[in-house]
């Protein structure tokens, strides 16, 4: 029972059918995968394999063609519209491979965004993001615009803003894609921190073998498949 | 070819934002083709309500220095040989009495006419009965008929004096037909019966072929409503051709020529104001080219530097731009030609529905070559900047994103957080202070240059500091857009804060939206202002210019017992005599200083009573007083003006100097504002002001009491002109007399403004509305953009409604700091025009504002914005997230 209560990410049957004309393309088929609180998940696999559409279906961008997916035991397929943005807002934290950050706003408010949109009061606000920017290391930066800030730097404060509501997920979409490689292990590292303090479920996507070997799990997908688990 | 053929695919490529930009370009086309046929519309029409009741007569002739009576037969005969003379017509003018069948009785004038004329001479129409269908048969005027209460069919008995019995004697006539009276006349000439010309010859017993005055009708030819100078020179050739004929007992009167004369000048006026406004759509719709090529560049900046590093040269590209901007103009062209016929009928309807005169739509050939012209114009100039900036477009720094921001250095990067552009802060501030400071030498100009030239200079010089205003507000908008935000960040959290960084993001854009906007914005209050408060100074004006509800003016001696039997009339509160001015010269006592004065009688007892108290403005004492005192023998009261200028105060005494005769007046007040007289408080006015003495003063100092005017105050609730006609009916049977009310005459001067208010602020409009088109423009490119941005923020959970509203606010916000900075520039303009007036003014003007236009003016420009900015971005929040974020990747 208590095994069952941590499984944050479970999908059943999960199959995506795209239709471009009179061919029809398997992006995910069948797809059964359950993940534990705290657990970081690498999804790898070449491109087109359907990586980044099971992480949209996970985080309730994209509706399945047939199949579910629970998020805390919710099945999310049914919600529509306002309940999936109300999720997303609490449970899940997105992390593209680049363009993350409101040009607009500097990194403090990028951070500050989602709190303003949940309602938090601005004490409360100040405090975390504060403690988030201080916990990815940018502390000192807090006030610069995306484009004052390294790739690297952009992605760390992506990574603090998807964890600004205390979500139980975080996504990543080739987080380290757009980085030299010492940059990428580091936000790896920075990735496994958290999901090991914060006890927040991290899904990974890469094609980088390297960046995978970090997660606790990685799910092998070709052609909409998971063809093995390590 | 090959970049013509990429041009067009551009062109079609944002449609939408070309349809637009194509818009903008048929606006200023159709304005212009649409302002220059009004105005040769209203040329015709002008010429043709103004000449109207000449029945088509271009000159008439009199006996020099009188109406008196000549025989006409051979000067008709030696007229009607000259050249382009195409028909002479004696008329006969003579006064009598008329009596109808239930005892009514009028003054009128009788018009002998040749019965072969038919009216169309007097510029009327027969709407009851027909022309002279007996000797004895008469046409009324309709007025007149209902005066008189008779129809057609009924008696009339003429009381006219013969020469031939030298008594008065009664001739009855038949009413034959009732004529629509003509607009145009005189009020007197407008009661009117009209006989044969034989007949009433006979009846008065003078010779036949005898009658006062001829008319003359030139051949139409030579009338060219576009060549109105060649036209009167012609005209002026063929009167001294009449003249040179009939010799100098005679006058020939050009009086078609003289109208024409006035209505050129007018219409040339009306024409520089017209094409100056209309300039200002022109220049909106350039900035609308240029800023929707720019954008477009801004797009391709990738493509560009691909087609560069394929070999295109900085000329091709160049071109290739041009083109583009080249293509939207003519096709902009090419409908505004076709909308111009339009928008003239549309433009022309306050005219129309003002009633004051017919106009009848007319087209010319180089209509459509000024819109051409213009059309290109506008394109080519909203294309070069952008056509530039291409061209400088280099292959590396198009092609790689992170080269582009490695040239961007530490310094533009300070620069760039900098909200407030200092340079453009400096610059408008100094443009506005040099122009308004310019403004002071307007005088000077208006002494040696020509009314048009003074007009274009007011209008440069108003649009220069109006300019500086609004380059001053560009400089200063980051802090409008923050503190705005700010504001609405209260109620809208998230959406306030990112739509206004967005407007900070796109500066060059958003400046460009909001100088467009609130220079439109604050053209067409400011005109708007000007025309209300003009409007409202005209009234106050005219108040105290005629000074009560009704003026009589007498056009033969009349005695002042008259005064007695209009004050029994119904309705009437009190009378008042004024004499004729006696123009002299005062001075002070030493005769250090001397000026000309025109001293007026004035019924002490009852002016008061009879004229408009408010504008009643003497110094030290109480008006009541001041009059009282008037009418101890010898007094007078003079304006303040002219006591500072000859240095006198109350109690002091003036020269007068009277044919030789000198006279010394005692000062007992002084006033700055006085009704229906010309007073002054300014000592530079002094010359030429009136003064008031008691009607017994006058009689000592000029020997005679001719009443100039009475004024006559009516009673609170009851018609003024209700007791004009009374007047008409009684005294006007007795004696010549025009009597004007007031409300007769602020009502058409309120049409004619109103009718002034209605075209001036259709065609400003114009620009506005092209603004609007570029702030659309903006509003679409800026969603367009940043459809991964919304994506991003949806995967965060912000929900659609809070997208909308953070597309919806920026779109407001713009709007309401252009809507501000338009309006605090009209009234800074404004408050700057009514103060300099007030500085020289007896009068002051009042700030009234015309609030339909504000109000108008913003759901214009906000509602626009906030409807067009929700179609948008909702249409952007029904796209999937994932589609959202795809678009970011291919950016």
């Amino acid at each position: 029972m208590k095994d069952m209560e941590d499984i944050v990410i479970e999908t059943v049957n999960l199959t995506k059918i795209y239709r471009l004309g009179p061919v029809e393309v398997r992006a995910l088929y069948d797809v059964n995968l359950k993940v534990r609180r705290g657990e970081m998940v690498a999804v790898v696999g070449p491109s087109g394999s359907g990586k980044t559409t099971l992480l949209n279906m996970i985080g309730g961008l994209d509706k399945p063609t047939r199949g579910k997916v629970y998020i805390e035991g919710m099945d999310i397929t049914r919600m529509d519209d306002k309940e999936l943005a109300i999720l997303r807002r609490k449970k899940i934290g997105f992390v593209f491979q680049f363009y993350n950050l409101i040009p607009v706003l500097d990194a403090y408010e990028n951070v500050e965004l989602p709190l303003i949109i949940t309602g938090v009061p601005e004490e409360e606000r100040r405090r975390r993001v504060e403690r988030l920017l201080k916990l990815v290391g940018l502390e000192d930066r807090m006030h610069h615009r995306p484009d004052e800030l390294s790739g690297g730097e952009q992605q760390k404060v992506a990574i603090a803003r998807a964890l600004a509501n205390n979500p139980s997920i975080i996504l990543a979409d080739e987080p380290t894609g757009d980085l030299d490689t010492e940059t990428g292990m580091k936000i790896m590292n920075l990735l496994k921190e958290i999901s090991r303090e914060e006890k927040v479920t991290v899904v990974v996507v890469t094609h980088d073998p390297q960046v995978a070997a970090i997660a606790d799990r990685r799910i092998h997908l070709r052609d909409g498949r998971i063809i093995r688990e390590d | 070819m090959g970049l013509l053929k990429i041009a067009i695919r551009n062109v079609k490529r944002r449609k939408i934002r070309s349809a637009i930009a194509v818009l903008g370009v048929v606006l200023a086309v159709s304005l212009i083709i649409a302002v220059n046929v009004v105005v040769d519309s209203l040329t015709v029409g002008l010429v043709e309500a103004y000449t109207g009741y000449l029945g088509g007569y271009d000159a008439f002739i009199t006996r020099r220095g009188d109406f008196g009576v000549f025989n006409s037969s051979v000067l008709i005969e030696n007229i009607s040989r000259i050249e382009d003379v195409n028909l002479t017509v004696p008329i006969f003018l003579y006064r009598c009495v008329a009596y109808s069948i239930y005892g009514k009785k009028v003054g009128v004038a009788v018009l002998g006419l040749n019965h072969t004329c038919g009216v169309s001479v007097l510029g009327a129409e027969i709407i009851e009965g027909s022309f002279l269908s007996s000797s004895n048969a008469c046409i009324l005027p309709k007025d007149l008929a209902a005066d008189l209460r008779v129809s057609v069919g009924d008696s009339l008995l003429l009381e006219v004096f013969s020469f031939k019995s030298m008594r008065y004697e009664n001739v009855t006539v038949t009413v034959a037909g009732i004529i629509s009276t003509p607009e145009g006349m005189p009020i007197t000439l407008r009661r009117f019966v009209l006989l044969d010309v034989s007949f009433l010859q006979n009846m008065t017993g003078v010779l036949w072929g005898d009658a006062n005055i001829i008319l003359v009708r030139f051949d139409q030819s030579i009338i060219d409503y576009d060549n109105i100078d060649a036209t009167v020179a012609h005209m002026v050739d063929i009167g001294c051709k009449i003249q040179d004929t009939i010799g100098f007992n005679f006058s020939v009167h050009l009086i078609k020529a003289s109208l024409l004369e006035n209505i050129k000048d007018a219409i040339a006026m009306q024409r520089a104001i017209f094409l100056t406004f209309t300039m200002i759509s022109v220049i909106m719709a350039i900035i609308l080219v240029m800023s929707t090529m720019l954008m477009n560049i801004t797009e391709r900046v990738r493509e560009i530097g691909i087609i560069r590093s394929l070999g295109a040269t900085k000329s091709q590209i160049f071109a290739m731009v041009l083109m583009e901007s080249l293509i939207l103009g003519v096709i902009g062209t090419m409908i505004g030609l076709a909308a111009g016929l339009m928008v003239s009928r549309v433009l022309v309807q306050p005219i129309v529905s003002n009633g004051m005169i017919t106009v009848q739509i007319t087209f010319r050939h180089y209509h459509l070559l000024y819109g051409g012209v213009l059309g290109v114009l506008i394109s080519s100039m909203g294309g070069i900047y952008p056509a530039y900036s291409a061209s400088r477009i280099t292959p590396v720094e198009a092609l790689s994103p992170s080269a582009r921001r490695a040239t961007i250095t530490e310094e533009e990067f300070k620069r760039r957080k900098k909200d407030v552009n200092i340079s453009l802060l400096l610059g408008g501030i100094s443009l506005f202070a040099l122009m308004s400071f310019l403004i002071f030498f307007i005088p000077i100009v208006t002494f040696y240059g020509t009314p048009i030239i003074f007009m274009l200079l007011i209008f440069v010089s108003l649009g220069s500091v109006l300019l500086g205003l609004t380059l001053v507000m560009v400089a200063i908008l980051p802090l409008m857009v923050t503190g705005i935000a700010k504001l609405l960040r209260k109620i809208w959290k998230v959406e306030a804060l990112i739509s206004g960084r967005n407007l900070l993001r796109y500066g060059r854009r958003t400046k460009i939206t909001f100088f467009m906007l609130s220079m439109s914005i604050a053209f067409i209050l400011l005109i708007g202002n000007i025309t209300t408060i003009s409007l409202a100074t005209s009234e106050v004006s005219m108040r105290a210019h005629i000074g009560s509800d009704i003026v009589i003016y007498p056009r033969q001696p009349v005695h002042l017992t008259v005064c007695n039997n209009i004050s029994e009339l119904e309705g009437v509160v009190s009378v008042c005599p004024i004499t004729s001015p006696l123009t002299v010269k005062a001075g002070d006592i030493v005769l250090y200083r001397q000026t000309t004065i025109n001293i007026y009688g004035v019924n002490t007892s009852t002016f008061l009573e009879s004229a408009f108290r408010e504008f009643v403005s003497i110094n030290g004492i109480s008006p009541e007083d001041a009059m009282e005192r008037l009418q101890e023998n010898g007094t007078i009261i003079i304006s303040e003006g002219l006591a500072k200028f000859l240095g006198v105060g109350v109690g002091d005494t003036i020269r007068i100097e009277i044919s030789q005769k000198t006279i010394t007046l005692k000062v007992i007040a002084t006033a700055s504002m006085m009704p229906g007289f010309s007073f002054t408080k300014f000592e530079q006015k002094a010359s030429g002001t009136d003064a008031i003495v008691s009607l017994q003063t006058f009689k000592n100092i000029s020997g005679t009491l001719t009443v100039e005017r009475i004024l006559v105050k009516v009673k609170e609730g009851v018609d003024p002109r209700s007791v004009a006609s009374s007047i008409s009916n009684t005294i006007g049977v007795y004696y010549d007399i025009e009597v004007v009310t007031l409300s007769d005459l602020m009502e058409s001067m309120r049409k004619g403004y109103e009718q002034m208010f209605a075209l001036f602020t259709s065609i400003l409009v114009f620009a506005v509305v092209i603004a609007v088109l570029g702030h659309a423009i903006s509003i679409i490119t800026s969603i367009e953009e940043r459809i991964w941005e919304i994506g991003v923020i949806r995967s965060i959970g912000m929900q659609n409604f809070q997208i909308i509203m953070s597309a919806v606010l920026e779109a407001f916000i713009l709007a309401v700091c252009s809507y501000l900075a338009g309006m605090v520039g009209s009234l800074v303009i404004t408050a700057e025009f009514v103060l300099t007036n007030n500085l020289t003014s007896d009068l002051p003007m009042p700030f009234t504002l015309p609030c339909a236009l504000y109000i108008g003016i913003f759901l214009l420009v906000s509602v626009t914005a906030v409807i067009l900015s929700a179609i948008l971005s909702r249409k952007v929040t029904k796209m999937s997230i994932i589609d959202a974020l795809r678009r970011g990747m291919r950016l």
